[in-house]
């Protein structure tokens, strides 16, 4: 059941009522409830899995609390990340790593590589194990206290707004706000509906209509021209974009109509002049993740400037991997963190100020193809292609026009334009402290998205990206 | 709050006039499938022959070469993917603003006659129509969410898609759609479908001919529709390429039994499958579908054989 269901229609109201009428004392446990089947709509023993996780990861932190001794809190920590570590190494990069192996032996043996099936991957697998290693690691390092009741940590996990795609919650964020009794605002509950709406908008009538282009011509890239394969690869950063966005934001519309705030995960990163404003604004709770639990973990920015450069290129690494078990998420990691670090030697050399937005979306376009393509050998299509310089505007709109018609290219275009103006016009708050336009036009705004969603809105397609990951 | 809630139901109602709209536009539309569905449905025809069945019913009879050999005006309204109740149910809708033709075609399909699907295949495309009563409650009885479909937008809408908008904004312009320009009289040529490869090694689907008492209810349903408004009913039996109808269990058992109930019911039976066109993979789209060239080439022979009665 995604956000995009028409069975979430018919939960969201039905949970929400019954949340509100129950008395304070049951409502986490009926939100737990809630949130398992959630969870277990997409597949029951996955349930089973999220329930195994969270029970080791509360007994650690509980009995990494109550020792004294150093080496045993350590102990407890190395078995909580072990096991939190290894269920994702089991079912999301088993495959990979043995297929990586295969190839290696066949090519030095000049044998023929027998690979393995990738084992089905349980929805938001990397988000839940992340929630619980970041609490874990903050227990250990003495940031927060263990959660004493089994209930409101797994609720912290498995908190269904956030559960399947983030963003990735903190346990001092919120897992302190499951303590306090949480009254209905309408305030809450209008701005919510507002930031679900717009939400769906991004993931249904941007993100599902851009993916209309994006799949077939990433199939087959051998068919385009090479301008058709950079539009197309422009298409895709906003369709990621949109879609995962999109549902960081029905996440936090949908957390705060029950009375919880879930923290800010994009701050229009599409806007960004550089990589490193870039990855400021991007994915935050991912980035922050990494940053607070990989990089510091590393030694930061502590150590010598070469070691700290290494730092940032495995962080980049890392985070390729974690998006994808297959060598391009892994190049795509590679090429951020390459770039990463040479913006930050050069950045005091010379600015690039009215070239950052355009330097900053080309960059993001070529190495966010090595994200999506779906082998080396289209990869190599895309890059040889695009590099060839070979650019015929009017034969690349024909192309993207024949793979659905002329008006889903125009919806596509309009979409995209229309994430900018808005997007725009709040980085530059245009029309902040304008009362008429809050009072009166933005209900109507809204209102008119919440229609256009079901208008022009592509219901056919998809589940968000993000939760395969 | 108030306000909000006002919004959320001006939102609500902007809605059911924007749904009405495009099915407006869709209901213009002057060529495609839409158009064929208007003309089925909602207009006053006067029809002499109409063909009824499924997507082999739609691809397989070449209306204008009818028209042409019989001195006949005709119609196919074969859906595809219609199953033998929503056949009849077909002509019962067709028949609420058209007057009653002479003949009646049945096409039927011995190899899928064992198909019950829990929903209508491609059941959005019916939603404009749905002012037609009969084509609602054939709807309704096979899928209980067209009630929903009916009252709700929100409900509804998500099924629209790129020919829903892109027909109807051509309805409204006045323009020919370009989807489904191949539409003529309600055929429509079945589009090879290249994932088959060669015929000849190409795997076939096994099937059964086994004939559930719902079929022969909704059977019986077309004999009664007929013989009460005085329609000739004709059964015919359109050719799967031999590979296919060999691995279809109970064929023959089930195309006696159709030949039995067509002899005691005082029905035309007509055959032209008679083993040449089952053996000629260059006129099918895939083994169940015959392509454009082999849709006329049957036709053809089909006249060639209706007219032979028809003179009587």
């Amino acid at each position: 059941m995604g956000f995009n269901s028409l069975e979430f229609l018919f939960f969201l109201p039905i949970v929400f009522g019954v949340y509100w009428i129950l008395p304070h004392r049951w409502r986490n446990t009926f939100l737990l409830i809630a949130s398992y089947y959630f969870y277990m709509s997409w597949n029951p023993w996955f349930g089973i899995l999220l329930f195994g996780t969270t029970l080791i990861d509360w007994k650690c932190a509980l009995e990494m609390e109550k020792s004294a001794l150093q080496s045993k809190r350590r102990v407890w920590l190395m078995f909580s990340l072990i096991s939190n570590l290894g269920v994702l190494a089991a079912f999301k990069y088993s495959a990979f790593f043995y297929n990586t192996f295969e190839w290696t032996r066949a090519a030095i043996a000049d044998d023929t590589a027998h690979y393995m099936q990738a084992i089905l991957i349980p929805v938001g697998l990397s988000f839940y194990v992340f929630h619980s290693l970041s609490y874990i690691i903050d227990v250990y390092r003495a940031k927060i206290s263990a959660e004493k009741n089994f209930g409101t940590f797994a609720l912290f996990v498995s908190f269904f707004p956030q559960l399947v795609a983030g963003p990735i919650a903190r346990f001092g964020d919120l897992g302190v706000q499951f303590h306090t009794q949480k009254f209905l605002k309408s305030e809450a509950f209008i701005s919510g509906i507002r930031l679900a709406i717009w939400g769906f908008f991004k993931k249904i009538v941007i993100a599902d209509r851009l993916a209309e282009f994006v799949n077939p011509v990433f199939d087959s890239p051998q068919n385009f021209n090479g301008l058709t394969l950079l539009i197309t690869g422009f298409f895709f950063v906003v369709q990621v974009y949109c879609d995962f966005s999109g549902y960081s934001d029905i996440a936090m519309g949908v957390a705060r109509m029950f009375g919880f705030e879930l923290k800010l995960n994009w701050r229009r990163p599409l806007l960004s002049k550089s990589l490193h404003e870039f990855w400021s604004r991007n994915h935050i709770s991912m980035t922050t993740w990494f940053r607070d639990y990989v990089y510091f973990s590393l030694g930061g920015s502590r150590v010598k400037v070469r070691r700290m450069y290494l730092n940032l290129f495995l962080v980049f690494l890392i985070s390729g991997l974690w998006h994808g078990a297959a060598w391009t998420f892994i190049i795509w990691g590679a090429m951020h963190g390459v770039m990463y670090i040479v913006e930050h030697l050069l950045k005091d050399k010379f600015k690039i100020k009215f070239l950052g937005w355009p330097y900053l979306i080309l960059f993001h376009t070529i190495t966010l193809i090595a994200f999506r393509a779906n082998s080396f050998h289209d990869l190599g299509i895309f890059y040889s292609k695009i590099f060839s310089f070979d650019w015929q505007l009017r034969p690349a709109f024909i192309e993207l026009a024949d793979l659905t018609g002329k008006l889903p290219l125009a919806l596509a275009f309009f979409g995209i334009l229309f994430l900018f103006a808005k997007e725009v016009s709040e980085e530059y708050k245009w029309f902040y402290g304008v009362r008429t336009l809050e009072n009166v036009w933005r209900p109507v705004f809204y209102s008119f998205l919440f229609v256009t969603i079901f208008v022009i809105g592509q219901f056919s397609a998809n589940e968000f990206i993000y939760f395969h990951f | 709050m108030q306000r909000a809630l006002i919004y959320f139901a001006l939102a609500i109602g902007l809605l059911y006039v924007i749904r009405e709209l495009e099915y407006v536009g869709v209901r213009k539309v002057e060529n495609g499938e839409f158009a064929k569905l208007r003309t089925t449905f909602l207009e006053e025809n006067d029809f002499d022959l109409i063909v009824i069945g499924s997507s082999r019913a739609e691809c397989q009879y070449y209306t204008p070469i009818i028209d042409s050999a019989t001195g006949l005006n005709c119609y196919n309204i074969g859906m595809t993917g219609a199953t033998m109740p929503f056949i009849a149910s077909t002509l019962e809708a067709y028949l609420v603003h058209s007057k009653v033709p002479k003949y009646v075609i049945l096409n039927l399909d011995l190899h899928t006659l064992g198909d019950n699907n829990d929903t209508v295949y491609r059941f959005p495309r019916y939603f404009p129509f749905l002012e037609n009563e009969k084509l609602y409650d054939g709807l309704q009885n096979r899928d209980g969410r067209f009630a929903l479909f009916k009252l709700f937008p929100f409900y509804s809408m998500p099924y629209f898609n790129n020919r829903y908008l892109s027909n109807s904004v051509h309805g409204w312009m006045g323009t020919p759609t370009q989807f489904d320009d191949d539409y003529v009289k309600g055929f429509s040529p079945s589009i090879p479908d290249p994932t088959w490869g060669d015929l000849d090694t190409a795997k076939m689907i096994e099937t059964h001919a086994e004939i559930p008492q719902e079929v022969w209810d909704a059977v019986n349903d077309i004999n009664e529709i007929c013989s009460a408004n005085g329609s000739q009913l004709i059964f015919v039996i359109s050719p799967l390429y031999y590979r296919q109808e060999a691995v279809v269990k109970n064929y023959a058992t089930s195309y006696k039994a159709f030949n039995d109930y067509a002899g005691s019911n005082n029905i035309l039976w007509i055959d032209p499958a008679d083993g040449v066109l089952n053996h000629q993979k260059q006129f099918y789209a895939d083994p169940a579908h015959l392509n454009s060239e082999g849709a006329q080439l049957f036709t053809r022979r089909f006249c060639s054989i209706l007219v032979q009665y028809l003179d009587k």
